[in-house]
């Protein structure tokens, strides 16, 4: 960046309001929820210290495990998918596609949607009796079907890839914007091949923007609640229950604050690792 | 594949064409739920309307809780908006311009805020409102709601002001504009387009998110999509037509600013960090 930074530490008074907020809605709520973590509460207002049990509990507890082993396969998967699909489809718009800049706000469409309204509507639209792809699937012979583990999982990945795979692809065709026509040129006239001249030309200067994409894709995919919920309502049995519905649930219907901030502590210690080698990465580059 | 510089003057991609079908026809069919009576979305698939109608939206429109739950959703957005770029403007300029003790760890700590799960600060958010008296009020969202609006906004706010020379506050310097007349006059005109990209990103987080919002508030502060809940939700009595049509209501806004903003999302979407 060529813009020169004076060391100066005023620089904090300019950022003070801001920690201040963040402080209040951020700071002050995560530290209630470890205070819940190392007590036992009665009727909601009596609370006892129980030191770390609640960890040792959450430890041995398969819902937990299982909770945890979903939601990271599921940010694997769906994550893997929208990067290939995004980056192809952005490859195809800035290479093949004539007025490519009138597919951005089309592909960013579905990123507006109101989460429940995804929900909802992929609940709708996988029907294999009136759903506009699941008729499509079951004249092919697949029955969507929302008892079955298998298609439970694959209508949340497709949801997820339709709502979240513009991101990738209006990212991507940002970072090929940004790539200097004479090194596709270079490229052409040294005779790389196609896979070649994507893999040392293109893939290097989209680093950048592919970063900035994971770590948004990652924060939500974590995170997710309100669309599996719409659809599945966690199950079959547990199959789609993921970390944010486990404690919400472990919270509000079984009133174990406990169990769900300790839960809770544990998603965040593990979070932190990600985003911090996610931003290393960015700020080398800077 | 060709070279961009090649390139004709009209030429369609498969791959394009396809997953642009992808990610407009599930949204079209909404529409045309949410414009016919639910015995057809009940029985049949149709790609038109038929027959056509609008009783699902002259229901919401003239249905009080619904009129106020879409405004409930646009007065916590609005004041959401509002609170963050205020906040946020001035952490994005110094974070921009100047280098000071723990700069890069403050930096990293906001954006660990947007990886906080509404699930996790909820109930803590509950209990907290709840001693300030703020349950059921738009100010407690829109409060709540910067927790990930904030990071979002200074983010993107620095990319932008970040490609801004620095040059530009010598000169204001020498021309004698204090720092106050210099974000007003001359950093705000350069970065308006930051500004209302940043606006939209907010809005969009803001208006989607519902697992706070519906904790959050009782009657006088709900917004439409928790009220929504209660005809989309597989648990509840579905009404197919009524939560098509209170959907598409919600896309609108957006959709709109989107169009308002066409040009400048590809700056946007990377955060302002690439051209």
């Amino acid at each position: 960046m060529a813009v020169r930074r004076n060391y100066r530490n005023t620089g904090w008074l300019l950022v003070l309001p801001a920690f201040a907020v963040l402080c209040v809605v951020g700071i002050l709520p995560v530290l209630t929820s470890v205070n819940y973590s190392v007590q036992d509460s009665f009727s909601g207002d009596q609370f006892f210290w129980v030191g770390l049990s609640w960890y040792k509990e959450l430890l041995g507890s398969p819902a937990f495990w299982g909770a945890l082993a979903r939601t990271l396969a599921f940010s694997t998967l769906t994550l893997s998918l929208q990067f290939v699909i995004g980056i192809f489809v952005a490859r195809k718009l800035y290479f093949v596609q004539s007025r490519p800049e009138l597919f951005l706000p089309l592909f960013s469409l579905p990123l507006l949607m109101p989460w429940i309204v995804v929900g909802f509507l992929w609940r709708r639209a996988m029907d294999p009796d009136i759903g506009l792809v699941g008729t499509a699937l079951s004249l092919v012979g697949m029955q969507p079907d929302l008892n079955s583990v298998g298609w439970a999982w694959t209508i949340i990945v497709i949801l997820d890839v339709w709502h979240w795979t513009g991101l990738i692809i209006v990212l991507c065709f940002a970072g090929y914007l940004s790539i200097p026509k004479p090194y596709f040129q270079a490229a052409q006239i040294d005779g790389a091949s196609s896979w070649n001249t994507f893999r040392y030309v293109e893939l290097p200067k989209l680093r950048n923007v592919l970063i900035v994409g994971a770590l948004i894709r990652l924060a939500d995919s974590l995170m997710i609640y309100t669309e599996p919920f719409m659809v599945t309502r966690g199950g079959p049995h547990v199959a789609t229950t993921f970390l944010s519905q486990e404690i919400i649930q472990t919270a509000t219907m079984e009133f174990n604050l406990g169990e769900a901030g300790a839960t809770s502590t544990v998603y965040l210690l593990l979070v932190i690792p990600f985003a911090w080698t996610l931003y290393r990465m960015m700020e080398n580059d800077r | 594949m060709r070279s961009p510089n090649r390139r004709s003057s009209n030429r369609w991609s498969k791959t394009v064409l396809a997953f642009a079908a992808f990610s407009l026809l599930p949204i079209y069919w909404l529409v045309v739920l949410s414009f016919q009576p639910n015995r057809a979305s009940e029985t049949t698939l149709n790609l038109i309307p038929s027959p056509p109608t609008v009783q699902h939206y002259s229901f919401i429109f003239f249905n009080q809780d619904w009129v106020d739950g879409y405004w409930n959703a646009a007065v916590y957005v609005f004041l959401n908006v509002f609170l963050t770029l205020v906040v946020s403007l001035p952490a994005a300029y110094g974070f921009s311009r100047f280098r000071f003790a723990g700069d890069r760890q403050a930096f990293f700590f906001v954006l660990v805020f947007r990886m906080i799960p509404p699930a996790v600060v909820m109930i803590p958010f509950f209990e907290m409102f709840s001693d300030l008296g703020l349950i059921d009020t738009h100010m407690a969202v829109a409060i709540a709601h910067c927790m990930f609006t904030v990071p979002i906004a200074i983010w993107i706010l620095e990319g932008f002001i970040g490609a801004i020379p620095t040059e530009m506050e010598e000169i204001a310097d020498v021309d004698g504009y204090s720092r106050f007349g210099f974000f007003l006059k001359i950093l705000f005109p350069q970065i308006r387009v930051g500004i209302a990209v940043t606006a939209f990103f907010c809005f969009v987080f803001s208006w989607a998110e519902l697992i706070l919002a519906n904790s959050l508030t009782t009657v006088q502060a709900k917004p439409i999509g928790v009220i929504m809940k209660i005809v989309a939700s597989p648990v509840g009595q579905v009404h197919i037509g009524i939560a098509s049509a209170a959907s598409v209501l919600m896309l609108i806004p957006g959709t709109i600013f989107l169009w308002l903003l066409r040009k400048h999302l590809v700056r946007g979407l990377s955060m302002g960090r690439v051209a």
